[in-house]
């Protein structure tokens, strides 16, 4: 469904993401993996066309979106959440969500069924954004993505900085919409939590891509998990 | 009592039409991040074409009346949007001062379009029907009009939050002043809504004026009074809080109410002294938030310095020889010509000193090399002292004012920090242009002329040589210094800076002082140069000259202020001979430059110096 | 006793805690890198010790002197140099230039009017490019050094005024395999001449490992685990943050 082919970016001189190549097969969810900084989240900005690769070809449903605006990506079906949330901190939940949603596009992902799969949001709608909780925001991130009916999720580190108990919810939650059917592509340095979600793994450092197959191999392969993940 | 209540109620009626021209320019720059300078234009434009619409659809009728009004608001809509899509929409995002720049560029050519549709003798409008007298409150007889606008200003101020919290459009503007970049990862079509702002922004703007034509004849100098006035409630109110908006229109509204009949000659002052308060107590305005000070966008071509070749030296001592020459081989025309030539070198000089090396961007330069002007002019006709000590007092005046307005203006960055100086230019013009006793408002002050030894037009035009070369050259030796080092240094990176013990907030401000020395002196010059002072030297089209000549120069280059300069003055001397629509002509170079060449301008001439080795 | 003590340090945005009691020493000469996922904390912290940003509470102390909330400007003075994330260098002047300015800064000689910066402290700024390997490119424009080397420049101008203290966020991020381990063991050997303490943060695992003296670890804004780096490695509550409680339980 989402193809990079030989991707190249950079910051400035800097250069941040060599010859990245992956696919996420429709269906599925994959999980990027590794370290800070090693590359994850502008794998997801050029996914989501917030940052224009320096070579190479991104490909959705077969077709070359590495050049398109973010807009008419989003409009294609790629939903975005970003790392941070990026919440808008001035509007009200309920605003949130009515910036994620455009007229004319019907799908399934009616106010009520967002508020099905996150019932704390449906008490909070009249709370802004920037007054509720980390994991709270979390979940508005998502619904707020998912009110664009995307059929490709990019998740960048939606774990980060959020409790243990908070995080259960949330794998819960993401489980639910993949076997809704919708496609995720997900990024994350928590294996634990990459586990709980995704079925395949590629392992992303220094900007390179250096493993990808199941999951399952990378969680039972120690010393892979220890060489690129931990500390 | 009855007065007070009478001025109060007209301090609101006129506080309502200056809220609708602030509150368009705040939600532009709210979501657009740009600072519309042609906004006083628009509304201009809105008080022309009501003055021209109102009889078309029937002076008697009431429908006909506000049927004008409202379709000259909507023509400057449309008139928003086009430029919008024809100029602006290139400049998001580049170097801040190319979209001030452009936007000027189209006062310009909409103050000459003007003349040229309308003719240049003010238009009274229509009254509006049913409204023309006087109705009884408390006991007063106040005209029914500003009733009406005093409902007004509440009005708008209501529909625009609703629209902002109720539709759809304005929950997407309301995003995009937070966050413009994750709106278009939500599938919003950003230059849509970009546009549509712009649309309703010039709206409000061209509403502004139409429903000031019963109170105030259409006129030519609108657009720069209006577009200050708004500045100063927009930096007063807070950036992109129309609450706040509305407040500092109240405040500045009954100022110049009560001020008009109380302190006729001072009003302006009081406003400036209110406006320092609120800005003292709350930089950020009164229901503002603090804006992030982020690194400015370094233009193109951010060179390093190099000391002038052994050919740039053989080429500037060339240069002075010729000119000198002159003094003796051309006729009082040329030297007239060099003179201005030269002393807006130094100004140009001056500016490039203060937004080339300090990487300060301000828009009311021309108050320092005015204060200059009528500082020494002061000196010569009002303490009877010799141009020696008058050319002393410029550069103290010009430094003193530079101080003192920086003080307000420098620790801010971008968008405050170019409304504010520019804010302060214009109060300066109009206190010089209204305080008759001391400025001779409009009448200037003539018959400042030079000392005795001075006066045969040859000896003047090198002491001018000498005066300028010492200064231009004083200002290249600055920046060579660790002193003009260290201000550069804050302009590359704030952050890299403070860690290496460097104060960027005092430098910035030192720099910036340090700009209104030089240009005080050039100003003195100018004053003796022309032998009289008027308001001009001090109104915005002299700060945004300065601006140009720094720009054709080449922004990083300390050489470009003197050919800029040369180029510009000598330009606009031929063009002003030829045509009188020079204002048209130099509005659409700016626009075609600025937004032809982005990058452009200071990156080509940059290039260049880099080559010649500056 | 310590070079830098820092005595629970909180730092919240809006509500939520950033830094959370944060407590550390760094001695002399010792090399000490804070680690943890993204969130951690760990840029919070280090502007907090840089001045960028001031503390709700704690104590910071260098050397004996209480130095919380101190500006960053006074910081430097006062013997500590800093590297950024993103390198941040003086653009638009040239690398000699670069250590000129930090070195008449630190003197505060940087308001003089009276003379060319181009003579003032040329030596003592040549002889700290000598050091990093730099001297060759000392007349060169910042905007045209690659990555690497304005990664070293940054270096040159935070060690340049000998500060006993080094500040580095990421001192490694965006260069190349071979650059990082180079600019790492430079910054080793200047900690050992010169007593330099060093505190860094950095993702690259071969360089916290390679070259760090202990490892701090940060989590959810507090400190998890702090010793030596094998110690560090090897101890679980480090592994379950990194792998995930899941899968370290479902191997146990």
């Amino acid at each position: 469904m989402l193809e990079f082919e030989n991707v190249s970016a950079r910051y400035g001189r800097a250069q941040v993401l060599l010859e990245v190549s992956f696919e996420v097969p429709r269906g599925r969810a994959v999980s990027l993996l590794g370290r800070n900084g090693a590359g994850k989240s502008t794998i997801m900005k050029c996914a989501a066309g917030l940052l224009r690769p320096h070579e190479g070809r991104i490909r959705f449903e077969g077709r070359e979106i590495g050049r398109l605006a973010a807009y008419r990506i989003n409009r294609l079906g790629i939903g975005y959440v970003p790392e941070d949330r990026r919440i808008f901190a001035g509007l009200t939940v309920a605003e949130n969500l009515q910036v994620g949603r455009r007229r004319g596009t019907e799908g399934p992902w009616t106010e009520e069924r967002i508020f099905a799969l996150f019932p704390n949001l449906a008490e909070l709608r009249h709370r802004r954004g920037g007054e509720i909780s980390g994991g709270e925001q979390q979940m508005l991130a998502i619904a707020r993505t998912l009110a664009g009916n995307p059929r490709l999720l990019l998740l960048d580190e939606p774990a980060e900085g959020l409790a243990p108990r908070i995080l259960e919810g949330l794998a819960a939650a993401i489980g639910q919409l993949k076997a809704e059917g919708l496609t995720i592509l997900l990024s994350e340095q928590n294996l634990g939590f990459a586990a709980a979600i995704a079925d395949q793994a590629c392992v992303v450092e220094s900007g390179q891509v250096r493993w990808r197959g199941a999951m399952a191999a990378l969680a039972a392969d120690r010393e892979l998990a220890r060489a690129y993940l931990t500390v | 009592m009855s007065f007070i209540l009478a001025q109060f109620l007209t301090g609101l009626a006129s506080a309502s039409s200056l809220f609708l021209v602030a509150s368009g320019l705040s939600v532009i720059f709210g979501v657009t991040r740009i600072v519309n300078f042609a906004h006083g234009s628009l509304s201009m434009l809105g008080t022309y074409l009501a003055v021209t619409l109102v009889p078309l659809f029937g002076v008697g009728s009431v429908l006909g009346f506000w049927g004008g009004v409202l379709a000259a608001a909507l023509c400057v809509g449309v008139f928003g949007g086009l430029l919008e899509v024809a100029i602006l929409r290139r400049l998001y995002g580049s170097f801040e001062l190319f979209p001030l720049l452009a936007t000027f560029g189209v006062v310009l050519v909409v103050q000459d379009a003007t003349l040229a549709l309308w003719g240049p003798t003010d238009i009274l409008g229509p009254l509006a029907p049913g409204l023309d007298g006087t109705s009884e409150v408390f006991g007063l007889a106040i005209p029914q009009y500003d009733l009406v606008l005093i409902a007004l200003g509440p009005l708008v101020l209501g529909f625009m939050l609703l629209l902002l919290r109720r539709t759809r459009w304005g929950v997407l503007v309301r995003a995009a002043t937070e966050d413009r970049e994750m709106l278009g990862a939500l599938g919003v079509n950003q230059k849509l809504l970009f546009t549509s702002v712009f649309v309703v922004g010039a709206f409000l703007a061209g509403l502004g004026g139409a429903v000031q034509i019963p109170r105030e004849p259409a006129n030519l100098l609108m657009d720069l009074n209006i577009i200050a006035e708004a500045f100063v409630v927009v930096v007063v109110g807070g950036l992109g809080s129309l609450t706040g908006a509305y407040l500092a229109a109240v405040l500045i509204g009954e100022i110049q109410a009560f001020g008009i009949v109380l302190f006729p000659e001072i009003t302006l002052v009081i406003v400036f002294l209110v406006m320092a308060v609120v800005l003292a107590v709350r930089p950020w305005g009164l229901l503002g938030r603090p804006e992030p000070v982020a690194d400015s966008t370094l233009p193109a071509g951010a060179v390093v310095l190099r000391p002038m070749g052994k050919v740039g030296r053989l080429a500037v001592a060339a240069a002075v020889a010729t000119l000198a020459a002159l003094a003796w081989l051309a006729g009082p025309y040329y030297q007239q010509v060099a003179s201005e030539i030269l002393v807006f070198a130094l100004f140009a000089a001056s500016l490039q000193f203060v937004t080339g090396v300090g990487g300060i961007i301000t828009f009311g330069h021309a108050a320092y090399f005015g204060l200059g002007a009528y500082g020494a002019a002061l000196m010569v006709r009002h303490a009877g002292l010799p141009m020696e000590f008058a050319l002393l007092a410029a550069p103290a005046a010009g430094g003193i004012g530079a101080l003192l307005f920086g003080w307000f203006s420098v620790r801010l960055g971008g968008a405050y920090l170019a409304m504010l100086t520019l804010a302060f230019a214009q109060i300066l013009w109009s206190a010089a242009s209204q305080w008759y006793a001391v400025t001779g408002g409009d009448n200037g002050i003539l018959g400042v002329w030079p000392s005795p030894w001075a006066s045969d037009p040859a000896t003047f035009f090198l002491v001018v040589l000498v005066v300028c070369v010492a200064g231009l050259a004083g200002l290249r030796w600055t920046a060579h210094t660790p002193f003009g080092y260290a201000l550069r240094a804050g302009r590359d990176s704030p952050r890299r800076s403070a860690a290496i013990g460097i104060d960027v907030g005092t430098r910035r401000w030192a720099g910036f002082a340090l700009g209104g020395v030089f240009a005080g002196l050039a100003g003195g010059l100018y004053a003796f140069l022309k032998g009289s002072v008027f308001p001009g030297v001090l109104a915005i089209p002299t700060s945004v000259d300065g601006l140009v000549m720094v720009l054709l120069g080449g922004i990083q280059s300390l050489t470009g202020p003197w050919i800029g300069a040369a180029v510009f003055v000598g330009l606009k001397t031929l063009l002003a001979s030829a045509t009188d629509y020079w204002r048209i002509i130099l509005g659409t170079v700016i626009i075609l430059a600025v937004t032809g060449f982005p990058q452009g301008i200071a990156g080509t001439l940059a290039d260049w110096t880099r080559r010649e080795g500056r | 006793m310590s070079l830098l003590e820092v005595r629970d340090l909180r730092k919240s945005f809006g509500g939520v805690a950033a830094v959370d009691g944060v407590g550390f020493t760094v001695a002399a000469g010792e090399m000490v890198a804070v680690i943890g996922p993204n969130g951690a904390g760990k840029s919070t912290c280090f502007n907090v010790l840089g001045g960028q940003l001031r503390p709700d509470s704690g104590e910071v102390v260098l050397d004996g002197l209480p130095v919380t909330g101190l500006r960053p400007e006074a910081l430097w003075r006062l013997g500590v140099g800093r590297t950024f994330q993103v390198a941040s260098v003086l653009g638009s002047m040239t690398v000699r230039e670069n250590v000129q300015m930090a070195l008449l800064a630190a003197n505060r000689r940087s308001w003089s009017l009276t003379r060319r910066l181009r003579n003032e402290e040329r030596r003592r700024a040549d002889a700290v490019l000598r050091r990093l390997a730099l001297l060759g490119l000392a007349d060169s424009a910042c905007a045209t050094l690659a990555y690497g080397d304005v990664k070293r420049l940054e270096l040159a101008i935070a060690i340049a005024n000998r500060p006993r203290l080094l500040l580095m966020d990421e001192p490694t991020a965006g260069m190349s395999r071979g650059d990082r381990g180079a600019l790492m063991a430079e910054v080793a050997a200047l900690a050992r001449e010169s007593a330099l303490g060093v505190l860094f943060t950095e993702h690259d695992m071969d360089v916290v490992f390679g070259h760090a003296d202990r490892v701090l670890v940060l989590h959810q804004g507090r400190v998890v685990a702090a010793g030596a780096p094998d110690a560090v490695r090897n101890d679980p509550r480090v592994r379950a943050i990194y792998l995930g409680a899941a899968a370290e339980a479902g191997r146990a």
